[in-house]
């Protein structure tokens, strides 16, 4: 019986092995890559200053960075560099300037609620471009926001409690933006810092309402944060979003990050950038800082 | 309410044509002679004309004449033709035995084949695949596992899905468009290890028949196809084993009397091994704990001449359990089956069947690990009956008609989670969700004039949702044949079906965690509406039967997920669905040759599906995924000698469509504190996978050892799948070049498997 057993497992295992070393070759596949197209993100900071991020998206075929050459080149080819940006609005056309290459800024465009302003986006060296149109919404603020922080022998739970009155009259979207500094990055938050937070670790996430949300036009709401330690800094921002950057942000919610976008269905995002992708918006934050040692 | 009345008028009207003659019914049934089992489809007609009936699907015939003397012939594919002189001056009993090919002369036969393809030219039926269940045992499938629906995946009109999957997309419609019926009960998983062999094990059944059109009214539930499965019944005369040795699993199948004549056991079961092999192996290891198996179990008791029982029980599942220091835990998932089934003979003309019906899919997943545990339950619960009769009024004229009741218990989604992985995976109770639902149909079967036959009916369904919202849909059927001659014939059909079931998955391989659900208010059912035409040509000489057939398929109230849905353990998949039309057309060739040495046939479809949902692809019309325009499929098999044969299956078909990620960006969030990684996809389904093609072979050796007490027939089947090993494209990656440029990859799963089987029989 065991001879028979055994010519059965080295039957089996020849079959196994014959099975592995015979998977067929792949075949090529044409697939027309997404042409480079700018990427537009944008608010407005402290100082009521319009910043722009401007990068171009990418090709699944793009080389692989495997030198730090290629990489260096590979950063260049993603960020607009030296772009003609302007703002247009009311007849008047203001040139943003480049902070760093992708980071435009104006600071002397004349910011008013419900004005319409229009980005124009032209970068020679690739000659690509892009158009978007937006609103600018007015600022709103939060009618009360605390952390209620709980402290035990093992742990600290922090939990950000606000209410939040909408305009009955009209229709409007906002996002609730929770950005945690941990006390392992070093310096205080400093939430104007947008791009350059450095060693700064921060973590970020966000709520969505509509006028939906609201009971007899205010919202009341208690969120414990994750991750959070006594000492790390907190800024709760509200900021009043068009119906088109709500969407956005609704479907990359969704979506969650790039994992849960590979197994889920595939999506198409909203964009009002004419030949790019991303969202043009006008939308000012009003934030409350938190030190949690303070508290 | 009008056109009902009316409808029902003509039912009646054509079901009460009086004849001036006394007129008397001969019925019966036809058994195999040698096991007792009775005959599905036996044609039992008079001499020298194309006067006379089928059996029914439990072997029933009923035939009124005048009266007069008759030569009734009685002819079954497989068994040698009878003949039986009748002088008909009353009702006769006339139970049938035949004798199956190997024990009787070839040519008798073929003949009776040839009678059985005439029918098929006369009926006026259409849209339908039969192949006798001894054919599909000869083709060859990956890992040599006999599996039906692979075979039917063969046919013309049903696309396959992925690479080795049970999927089947059938005349443009979705992967959960197909009814499959065990004995009477919905089989709501019909897959093995993620979708990759059926659950039906070939030893137990005895007829397999699909529909893709011109669907009889006692059928629906389902938009595309309705495949009818049958279990052997229980050999009446005597006790015997078939079993079978193979490379992934093993079967038995132990059958015989309990009382002759009078009761009979069928008992069949399945099971894969390579766990225990790679334990083996791996001195004990538990290297891929993995295994299926199937069970199916058959009573059959003969109460009296008019009254039959039966009893058939299915019990299958899917178990992985691992154990490590790390992890523990695992999945289980599969159906339970069973029904009973009373047949009753009210008179020679009135047949009944009453059959109560239990279907339950279910699956669990459990995952313990330091600190975290998991585990995740779903099952879907089937409560019914139905109570079915057919009256055969005289020879041109048969009335089928019927009540169906099914209670669907759903209770999805029943999470518990402990630990970390409950920040990630939130506990939920799972709703329990119940519909009721209820069907009453008629069909006449009704031969206008000797050329001209009508089948007609209407099946009227209601469902009444858990919140209360009652849908009721009529669904009107209607086909009609012309036979230019006893060799051709011309056919047209119509038919209207509705869904009520969806089944969740956005995945293009089965998962367990894929849910049927039932409408509700808001989603309301998936309706379809069939036109189909075609044309038949019998080649007599050769035994050689042509179809063609063209449709046209409109699909209303479809059912997809929303862009960017996440559907894995959603409990809130409705938020998920969104609501569209679809549209299908297409024409489909077959040539089939069942006799002779030589057998198989071609089948060829060139086919169009789209579809149009407001909320996806900007609103675009685009075509569905298994739109493939192009699907050839050479199936032969050829007997050398008595005991050694050669099958084969060539395939080929356009690749399938899918939805490419042609770039992505990147998208700072809403604080400018991060950026998110976006991707862009083309539009829906606008990639197509590259064309694939593969020939699967078989070598089939019989032995046969003839001892006093111990008659044992053997089969070797040696064979490969995909012999010349070409991929068989099914999902896309970028791979980088050497230089550092890349490149879209198609691959496939599976490359050149051999494999080797034993079966036998004693």
């Amino acid at each position: 019986m065991d001879f028979v057993k055994y010519f059965l497992i080295a039957g089996y295992i020849s079959v196994l092995l014959l099975f592995n070393s015979c998977t067929p070759k792949g075949i090529d596949i044409d697939v027309e890559p997404a042409e480079s197209k700018i990427v537009v993100a944008s608010q407005i900071v402290p100082q009521k200053n319009i910043i722009v991020s401007l990068t171009k998206s990418f090709s699944p075929l793009e080389p692989i960075a495997t030198t730090e050459q290629v990489a260096q080149d590979a950063l260049n080819k993603f960020l607009v560099n030296n772009a003609f940006v302007t703002v247009s609005y009311n007849g008047q056309v203001d040139t943003l300037d480049m902070l760093v290459p992708g980071i435009y800024i104006s600071t002397n465009t004349l910011l008013t609620n419900y004005n319409n302003y229009t980005l124009n986006v032209y970068e020679p060296s690739t000659g690509l471009s892009a158009s978007a149109l937006t609103t600018m919404l007015p600022q709103v603020p939060f009618d009360t926001v605390y952390p209620i922080i709980t402290r035990t022998p093992v742990d600290t739970t922090v939990a950000i409690r606000y209410i939040l009155t909408d305009n009955p009259n009209e229709e409007n979207y906002y996002v609730i933006n929770y950005i945690l500094k941990q006390s392992s990055g070093g310096a205080n938050l400093d939430i104007s810092s947008y791009f350059g937070n450095g060693s700064n670790k921060i973590l970020s996430s966000y709520e969505l309402l509509n006028d939906a949300s609201f009971t007899n036009n205010v919202y009341t709401h208690l969120s414990t944060l994750e991750d959070v330690t006594p000492n790390d800094s907190i800024a709760v921002e509200v900021a009043n979003i068009t119906r088109g950057y709500y969407e956005f942000l609704t479907a990359s919610k969704r979506t969650g990050g790039l994992l849960t976008q590979l197994t889920s269905e595939p999506i198409h995002f909203p964009t009002n950038v004419v030949n790019g992708y991303g969202y043009f918006n006008a939308y000012y934050p009003n934030a409350k800082v938190f030190s949690l040692s303070d508290y | 309410m009008k056109k009902y009345f009316c409808f029902f008028y003509f039912l009646i009207l054509g079901s009460l044509q009086l004849f001036c003659q006394n007129q008397y019914t001969i019925s019966g049934t036809v058994y195999d002679s040698i096991s007792g089992e009775t005959t599905i489809g036996s044609l039992v007609y008079i001499k020298g004309t194309t006067t006379g009936t089928a059996t029914n699907v439990y072997g029933f015939y009923s035939l009124t004449l005048a009266e007069g003397k008759y030569d009734i012939v009685i002819s079954y594919l497989g068994y040698a033709t009878q003949n039986k002189t009748i002088d008909l001056k009353g009702n006769i009993t006339l139970n049938v035995q035949l004798k199956p090919a190997e024990n009787t002369l070839t040519e008798v036969v073929v003949s009776a084949e040839g009678n059985r393809e005439k029918e098929q030219i006369r009926s006026a039926q259409m849209s339908t695949i039969y192949i006798p269940i001894e054919k599909i045992k000869n083709i060859p499938t990956i890992g040599g596992e006999t599996d039906i629906i692979k075979v039917m995946q063969l046919m013309p009109g049903v696309k396959r899905g992925g690479e080795g999957q049970n999927n089947m997309y059938v005349r443009g419609g979705s992967g959960d468009d197909n009814l499959i019926l065990l004995d009477e009960a919905v089989v709501y998983n019909v897959s093995h290890l993620f979708g990759f062999f059926s659950v039906f094990n070939n030893d137990a059944l005895k007829e397999v028949n699909m529909f893709k059109g011109g669907f009889p009214a006692q059928y629906g539930g389902r938009l595309s196809s309705v495949m009818d499965i049958r279990m052997k019944d229980g050999d009446m005369q005597k006790f015997h084993v078939d079993g079978g040795i193979g490379t992934l699993s093993s079967h038995l199948t132990l059958q015989g009397p309990i009382i002759k004549d009078k009761m009979s056991f069928l008992i069949s079961g399945r099971r894969s091994y390579i766990d225990q092999l790679l334990k083996l192996i791996y001195k004990g290891q538990n290297v891929l704990p993995y295994h299926f198996y199937d069970t199916n179990c058959k009573l059959n008791y003969k109460l009296s001449d008019k009254d039959r029982f039966y009893f058939s029980f299915y019990y299958g599942d899917d178990i992985l359990k691992s154990s490590s220091s790390f992890l523990d835990g695992g999945f289980q998932l599969g159906n339970n089956i069973s029904t009973m089934r009373w047949n009753h003979l009210f008179n020679e003309k009135l047949f009944s069947n009453l059959t109560f019906i239990h279907t339950r899919f279910r699956y669990t997943i459990d995952a313990q690990a330091p600190g975290n545990s998991f585990s995740a339950r779903s099952r879907i619960t089937d409560l019914g009956f139905k109570y079915d009769f057919s009256y055969f009024k005289n020879t041109r004229s048969t009335i089928k008609y019927g009540v169906h009741f099914t209670n669907h218990s759903f209770r999805p989604n029943v999470v518990n989670s402990a630990g970390e992985i409950s920040e990630f995976v939130k506990s939920t109770e799972g709703k329990l969700i119940a519909t009721q639902e209820l069907v009453v149909y008629a069909n006449h079967e009704f031969d206008i004039t000797e050329k001209t036959k009508l089948n007609y009916g209407l099946r009227q369904s209601f469902l009444l949702t858990q919140k209360g919202r009652l849908y009721f849909n009529p669904e009107p059927r209607f086909s009609v044949s012309y036979s230019i001659n006893d060799k051709q014939s011309l056919k047209f059909s119509y038919s209207r079906m509705v869904q009520y079931l969806h089944l969740v998955s956005n995945s293009t391989i089965t998962l367990p965690t894929d849910l049927w659900y039932p409408v509700s208010n808001r989603i309301e059912p998936q309706q379809s509406d069939q036109l189909a035409a075609g044309y038949n040509y019998l080649f007599d000489k050769v035994k050689t039967m042509v179809s063609a057939e063209a449709y046209y398929k409109r699909m209303y109230h479809l059912i997809e997920y929303r862009e960017g849905a996440n559907l894995i353990l959603n409990d809130n998949y409705e938020d998920e669905l969104v609501a569209g039309n679809g549209e299908a057309y297409g024409f489909e060739f077959f040539v089939q040759k069942t006799s002779g040495r030589f057998s198989g046939w071609v089948g060829y479809t060139i086919s169009w599906a789209t579809r149009k949902f407001d909320a996806l692809n900007h609103g675009k019309r685009y075509y569905a995924t298994y739109d493939r325009r192009h699907d050839l499929s050479v199936v032969g098999s050829f007997d050398f000698t008595k005991r050694f044969s050669t099958s084969f299956a060539w395939v080929y078909a356009t690749g399938q469509r899918f939805t490419p990620v042609t770039g992505s960006y990147v998208m700072p969030n809403s604080s400018l504190t991060n950026v998110d990684m976006l991707l862009i996809y083309a539009d829906r389904n606008s990639g197509i996978l590259p064309a694939s093609h593969r020939l699967d072979i078989s070598f089939i050796i019989k032995s046969r050892l003839n001892r006093k007490h111990l008659k044992w027939t053997g089969e070797w089947h040696l064979g490969a799948y995909n012999f010349y090993n070409r991929a068989q494209p099914f999902r896309v990656d970028v791979q980088t070049r050497e230089d550092g440029s890349a490149r879209y990859v198609a691959h496939g799963l599976f490359g050149f498997i051999p494999f080797v089987a034993y079966n036998f029989k004693f």
